[in-house]
């Protein structure tokens, strides 16, 4: 049940997403946050690090990467970055997971 | 004359570093250009490390960051350093002192230049070795190597990060800032120093080589073991190459660490202990019977990190227990053993990573010991035969770049080798050590 109510969700997620914007957010993802995420934790597409953290929405998660977190800086590092740019990015990152 | 041949020395390279340096904006510069991140990712302000800056050093220097065009820069992990100082002194002609006992003092001072390897190596592997000219020794040699080897994995979710190293100072391994290698204030002056310091308190810096291993565990428990041998041969010789060895370790000494952190929004807190034992021949020894160090250390740091305000805190104390098994039987020490206690304890602030000021609280106390402090001399001597020390130090600090930092330092005494009045018996008292320090220091 669960499952089918998952796999709808993703559907839907993926029919409603703009694919400019999805191919924006995986660019963004490679220069910005690729270089952590894919060698530390939370890593891109570990639905077990994801898990926790989706539960906090959207929102909630592209303000932490504003402030920074741990060893996560604000802004990932990187001042240019715009809080749309971020934004793409965390969805890029959240689509791996669902 | 010859302080202005030495000013004229330094004024050049620090415009060529100027000129050189806005180009690569990121320190240790040839890391941030592997990451393609600024200093302040790594860096509170340089070489304190921000939590990322610990994962950076953890992963063995080897992360990197997108694909970029190949340049020789971005191939090949070289960066410089300068470091032009002036330090001076209270006073100087007390009784019985002599202009070399205060040498260079209040002329300008390159004290320091050199290179650093700092980045990747290859694969896992990276390093970060300095090799530079000291300008109060007047010497090149290898300053600082720590080349390392990490990898990860994950087990029941818990991330596990391990690594080998090979080093040539306790502690240049640890990647908190409350040990002595990486410790506030960070740059030695060229002031009169107390009599007594301990072992992990850098007597070892480059006087020694070593493999060590550590990991980290879900980022929250940090372990380490070591052992170091005297640079004299082989491979440790290289990696304290040009440096006379003067504490020569006999066999092996180990050297361990456990630390446990916590990180939570724009905090971090750390709390840990590390120790070594280490028997040293006296002075030029190379046989017969030895002398123990068993130095055991508490430390911890506090780090709160926001885009303009940032607020740390270190401390870092250690005891030592010295067996004179050597020194007793050949008139260098009075007592069978003596123990040594030291503490520091600073807070930083720092505005933009622009402005900043650093205040630390210091310590020595430790047993009289006639034969090892009461040596008779002026200045650097101690009547009493106590090597207790107390006193502080102000740092102002002004990085007009993020790889250049100005610093004001004052350092002031009121107790100095056992008293604060007379300490040394010719009359000199504690205060007439305080100094004042103004450094700068560039990175490109
Ligand atoms: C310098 C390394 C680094 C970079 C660059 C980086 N991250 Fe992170 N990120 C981390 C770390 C480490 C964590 C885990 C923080 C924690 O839980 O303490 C994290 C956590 C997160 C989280 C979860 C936050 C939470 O509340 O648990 C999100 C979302 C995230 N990153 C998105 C991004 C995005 C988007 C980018 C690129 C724009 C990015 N990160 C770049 C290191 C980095």
């Amino acid at each position: 049940m669960r499952s089918l109510r998952d796999t709808s969700l993703a559907l839907l997620a993926l029919l409603a997403a703009d694919p400019t914007a999805a191919a924006e957010g995986e660019q963004i993802y490679v220069k910005a946050c690729a270089m952590c995420h894919n060698a530390m934790p939370p890593k891109l597409g570990d639905k077990k690090a994801w898990e926790p953290r989706l539960q906090q929405g959207k929102e909630a998660l592209v303000a932490t990467v504003i402030k920074g977190k741990g060893a996560m800086p604000p802004k990932a590092g990187n001042p240019a970055l715009s809080e749309k740019d971020i934004e793409a990015a965390v969805d890029y990152m959240l689509n791996q997971v669902k | 004359m010859y302080r202005w041949i030495h000013a004229l020395k330094i004024t050049p390279l620090i415009l060529l570093a100027l000129l050189l340096g806005p180009k690569s904006l990121l320190a240790v510069p040839s890391m941030g250009r592997q990451m393609g991140m600024e200093c302040a990712s790594c860096h509170t302000v340089f070489p304190e490390l921000t939590p990322f800056g610990r994962q950076f050093k953890l992963r063995g220097f080897s992360m990197s960051g997108p694909p970029r065009e190949k340049s020789l820069l971005t191939i090949l992990p070289i960066s410089g350093l300068l470091q032009a100082s002036i330090t001076s002194t209270a006073k100087t002609n007390t009784t019985g002192a002599r202009p070399s006992d205060f040498p260079r003092d209040g002329d300008p001072l390159l004290q320091a230049a050199g290179v650093y390897y700092g980045g990747k190596i290859i694969g896992n592997s990276g390093a970060l070795v300095q090799f530079s000219y000291d300008g109060i020794e007047e010497r090149w040699a290898m300053e600082m190597f720590d080349a390392r080897y990490a990898d990860s994995f994950t087990l029941a979710n818990k991330e596990w990060v391990y690594g080998l190293t090979l080093s040539n100072t306790p502690t240049v391994t640890d990647i908190y800032n409350s040990t002595p290698q990486w410790a506030f204030p960070h740059t030695e002056t060229a002031a009169v120093q107390p009599a007594a310091s301990t072992l992990l308190d850098l007597r070892l810096a480059s006087q020694v080589g070593g493999v060590g291993t550590y990991v980290m565990w879900n980022n929250l428990v940090y372990a380490e073991a070591a052992f170091y041998r005297a640079g004299r041969h082989g491979a440790a010789r290289a990696l304290t190459a040009g440096n006379p060895i003067e504490n020569v370790v006999d066999d092996f000494a180990p050297y361990w660490r456990v630390a446990l952190q916590r990180e939570w929004g724009s905090h971090s807190l750390s709390v840990g202990t590390y120790g070594m034992v280490a028997d040293l021949f006296p002075e030029g020894e190379l046989s017969g019977p030895t002398n123990r160090f068993r130095d055991l250390a508490f430390d911890a740091q506090y780090q709160y990190i926001a885009e303009d305000h940032i607020f740390t805190a270190q401390a870092n104390y250690i005891h030592e227990k010295q067996t004179w098994a050597a020194g007793f039987v050949e008139g260098e020490a009075s007592n069978r053993s003596d123990t040594l206690r030291t503490l520091k304890a600073d807070v930083h602030y720092y505005f933009q990573r622009k402005y900043g000021l650093g205040i630390q609280y210091f310590f020595t106390r430790g047993d009289r010991d006639e034969l090892l402090y009461n040596t008779g001399e002026p200045v650097f001597g101690s009547a009493t035969g106590s090597p207790n020390t107390d006193g502080w130090l102000a740092e102002l600090n002004y990085l007009p770049l993020p790889y250049l930092k100005l610093a004001l330092r004052y350092t002031g005494y009121t107790q100095f080798n056992g008293a604060s009045n007379n300490y040394d018996g010719f009359g000199r008292d504690a205060g007439d050590n305080n100094s004042l320090f103004f450094l700068t220091w560039v990175l490109f």
